[in-house]
């Protein structure tokens, strides 16, 4: 490789890392102890919840929601989810169908009795403070998008890093460290060794990392695009005076998506509903489509069926995205890795921040000398 | 002076390593249960080869 070209890559890999490192390092730290937000959840809230009737018959969700609105007067129901292992409703409300999250109110309730399930919420403030500093730096959509820009550049910062290892191992074996050298040496093979070993799931975690942050673009233009007709058939109706048994519409939507797992559904107004549908919102049942999810949409005022939308592939690339970055998809194992790696990465990035400092002291010429020629 | 490496030599390992990971996180995204083992055992393959490098040669 010629010198102008070393010189120009490093140039990109220079740039890139610089501008973005103190916002990797901010996610690293923050991402992991994410990692095993579900073990902290429930390490902090051992006290195990029964249901009052276990095994007993189950409350409709009609009344259910009944019960979740006396609770809350004046309020109109946003969304409704289900707990996976016990018979547990969630019930979202707020002062109206569109309210912010900061206005929602989340209530579980027993299937079996309609009581309320005290929340397991130990500890949930410091996580909650951490994801929201992990997603957009409590500054809502600009941070999100923000710090996409700054997941992009990463990738970059990764390309141009693979490319500038060739330059450095024309003359060492693999994972060859200089220990006898000066500690730049050093820590630049520490710095190839690991990049070039993680390569692959920085580069997956990075690229998945900047599609979630699009979430909410992908959403507006699946509601515009896919959903549009239905969207703005009901964009003038005014809010659904008798609501139609909810129960029955769930029912519906169960039937119509055979073989499918009920997941949530969006009240009329939500943001991913009509002014005038349910949306029941269900996924697969293989690893691979349960995280799919496929809207079914049922008239609210009179329990018409409106039809079952194939998820656009843009949607389902944000619904593999979230468990590709995360890494809550293969069991503690996987999790245990993802947070190795996230610590291989702070070393990537502390290194790299020394490296740049060590090759400002020294000089480019010395630095390039030093580790290049001076190879065993 | 050891002789240079021709790029094919250079990324070999690192090739490897990185299709043996790639494999195994989509792979995790497909299985379930136990085979969820053997993927994330693939996605080890990353922190085995630091640890080689690391610890293994001194």
């Amino acid at each position: 490789m010629r010198i102008e070209t070393i010189r120009g890559w490093s140039f990109v890999h220079k740039w890139t890392s610089l501008i973005s490192t103190a916002f990797l390092l901010m996610l690293c730290v923050t991402g992991l102890p994410l990692i095993f937000h579900d073990e902290i959840d429930a390490a902090l809230n051992r006290d195990a919840w029964t249901p009052a009737n276990p095994g007993g018959p189950h409350l409709t969700l009609d009344e259910i929601l009944d019960i979740a609105l006396e609770r809350r007067p004046g309020e109109v129901p946003i969304f409704m989810s289900f707990d996976i292992d016990r018979p547990v409703v969630n019930v979202t409300s707020g002062p109206s169908a569109d309210a912010p999250g900061a206005l929602m109110h989340f209530a579980s309730f027993d299937l079996t009795s309609g009581a309320l399930v005290p929340p397991a919420d130990k500890g949930e403030s410091v996580m909650d403070f951490l994801l929201q500093l992990h997603t957009d730096m409590f500054l809502g959509l600009p941070g999100m998008l923000f710090l996409g820009a700054m997941g992009l550049l990463f990738v970059a910062a990764i390309v141009s890093g693979v490319v500038l290892y060739a330059p450095f191992m024309t003359k060492l074996e693999f994972g060859a460290v200089r220990r006898g050298k000066s500690a730049r040496v050093k820590w630049l093979d520490y710095h190839n060794l690991l990049g070039a070993a993680a390569a692959a799931w920085l580069l997956i975690v990075g690229l998945t990392g900047v599609v979630n942050t699009l979430e909410k673009p992908i959403i507006d233009a699946w509601r515009m695009t896919e959903l549009a007709d239905l969207v703005a058939e009901n964009s003038d109706a005014t809010a659904v005076e008798t609501r139609y048994a909810l129960a029955a519409a769930v029912a519906q939507a169960a039937d119509a998506a055979a073989g499918m797992e009920l997941q949530f559904v969006a009240f009329p107004g939500s943001d991913f509903s009509t002014k005038g549908h349910y949306a029941v919102f269900l996924h697969g049942r293989t690893p691979l489509t349960e995280r799919i999810i496929t809207p079914v949409l049922i008239n609210a005022a009179d329990g018409r069926f409106e039809g079952l939308r194939e998820t656009p592939w843009y949607v389902k690339a944000l619904s593999l995205s979230r468990p590709l970055h995360f890494g809550d998809y293969g069991g503690l194992y996987l999790k245990i890795l993802w947070a190795l790696l996230d610590v291989v990465t702070i070393i990537i990035l502390g290194s790299g921040i020394y490296l740049w400092l060590a090759k400002k002291k020294v000089g480019a010429n010395r630095f390039y000398k030093d580790a290049i020629v001076t190879a065993p | 002076m050891t002789r240079r490496k021709t790029l094919f030599q250079i990324f070999r390992a690192p090739l490897a390593i990185f299709l043996i990971t790639s494999a195994g996180l989509i792979a995790a995204l497909i299985v379930s249960g136990a085979a969820d083992i053997i993927a994330a055992t693939a996605v080890a393959a990353s922190i085995f080869a630091i640890a080689f490098a690391v610890f293994g040669r001194r």
